[in-house]
């Protein structure tokens, strides 16, 4: 079931409660009543085709939206939100994991360091994959729309790099189920939900790069 | 010679079946024990035989089960699964033998290659169940955490690339652990290695 403009927030994310951490990277918050999409959107002004198809790929991840509808997105919109949920990801969820990790590995005697600075390792290539968005594909692609094609770079470049981050944290994961034993009062079963849920999270991110983004500069592209 | 290592081949091509049976009896290390045409002929006797080697062609499996020919394939316990090849495939496919020969390999390759699939495989067998890592992969991992290449572990431990990076496979296989910082975790976790060694 896809999403409407005349749904209210309230059953959305009833039905979907991966919407709880794309909510507020509109600036929605919680206690929205009855409030419909169409009601919240010109409250807040928010660009409303964009609402609905960063909702629907992430509660429907087989969802392919027609290039029609992306269309009626505003490029300025989409890239807004994209920055939107960088930092996000980098202020809070990593924040708060690290947060986490750290008390874990305090109860690993001296191997805690190690398990720290491996987590310090897979941050560091998030935030690089982050940066290389926002350095190099954001700025091209604010260019394309402004300027037309340009040929220092496309984004089939970014289709190819679209780089691998998931390899630590499954590793990550593997690190904490199979290998750190669990300590009496210890937070490792916390870290691995927030895992679990930042990894699902992060692929939903990457479908809306995928599925809305690429899509829509191939179009621009092709004029 | 003492026991040569007993090979059975599944090939449907009569000539390609006829090649791969003289060079490897030129080497007078491997005794070529059964031929068959096709899979259900092996399957047939396959609870009869115990060869030390199985070579195999891909190419007889559908396209669809390419990417799990061992639960498609009843390989004996002990015996090492070794594919021939004829074409190019993806590295799914070919992950799943314990070695690779391409009918453009020469004499000297293909023996190198089946002695590391036999000793891959005994070491696999002498580790009890195939979860646990064996002490060859133990000692590899030890050189991995410690940050070295693979062309020093291969130095360092004598043997080719191709080994190192087969014991690699199976290590992440097992573990889970794909990065090199994660198998170092791994190792200090396990007290294989100490901080000291990668400061």
């Amino acid at each position: 079931m896809l999403f409407s403009e005349k749904m209210k927030l309230a059953d959305m994310m009833l039905a979907s409660s991966k919407l709880l951490y794309v909510f507020p990277r509109f600036g929605i918050k919680l206690g929205f009543g009855e409030k419909s999409v169409s009601d919240i959107c010109s409250e807040l002004d928010i660009s409303l085709p964009l609402f609905l198809q960063v909702c629907n790929v992430y509660t429907n991840p087989d969802y392919l939206p027609e290039i029609e509808e992306l269309s009626r997105i505003k490029m300025h919109d989409l890239i807004a939100y994209l920055r939107n949920s960088h930092s996000d990801y980098l202020k809070l969820r990593i924040a708060n994991l690290r947060a986490k990790i750290l008390k874990v590995a305090a109860g690993c005697g001296k191997n805690g360091t190690m398990l720290l600075k491996f987590f310090d390792g897979y941050v560091n290539e998030v935030v690089k994959h982050f940066s290389y968005e926002e350095k190099i594909v954001f700025p091209y692609v604010e260019k394309l729309v402004e300027q037309g094609p340009q040929s220092e770079y496309n984004i089939g470049i970014y289709e190819k790099n679209h780089t691998d981050i998931e390899e630590k944290l499954d590793d990550l994961k593997n690190i904490l189920i199979k290998y750190v034993p669990e300590a009496d009062f210890s937070e490792q079963r916390e870290v691995l939900r927030e895992l679990f849920l930042f990894e699902e999270d992060l692929n939903r991110h990457s479908l809306i790069e995928d599925r809305i983004l690429v899509p829509l500069v191939l179009e621009l592209e092709k004029k | 010679m003492i026991n040569r290592y007993k090979i059975a081949i599944v090939e449907p091509a009569p000539l390609l079946l006829a090649g791969v049976k003289a060079l490897l009896e030129e080497s007078g290390e491997f005794e070529v024990a059964y031929v068959f045409n096709t899979l259900h002929g092996y399957e047939l006797r396959a609870s009869h035989i115990q060869p030390d080697v199985i070579v195999v062609s891909p190419d007889l499996f559908d396209f669809s089960n390419r990417s799990s020919i061992r639960s498609f394939f009843a390989v004996p316990d002990g015996s090492a699964l070794v594919g021939l090849v004829t074409a190019h495939y993806d590295e799914k496919t070919l992950r799943q033998f314990d070695a690779v020969i391409d009918i453009f390999d020469d004499l000297q390759s293909v023996m190198l290659k089946l002695r590391s699939a036999l000793k891959l495989n005994s070491e696999n067998a002498d580790s009890g169940d195939s979860y646990n890592l064996s002490d060859r992969e133990l000692e590899i991992l030890v050189s991995v955490a410690k940050g070295l290449t693979n062309k020093e572990i291969a130095e360092l431990h004598d043997i080719s690339v191709n080994t190192v990076i087969t014991h690699r496979k199976n290590i992440s296989r097992k573990t889970g652990i794909k990065s090199v910082s994660g198998l170092t975790v791994y190792a200090l976790l396990n007290n294989l290695i100490d901080q000291t060694d990668v400061e």
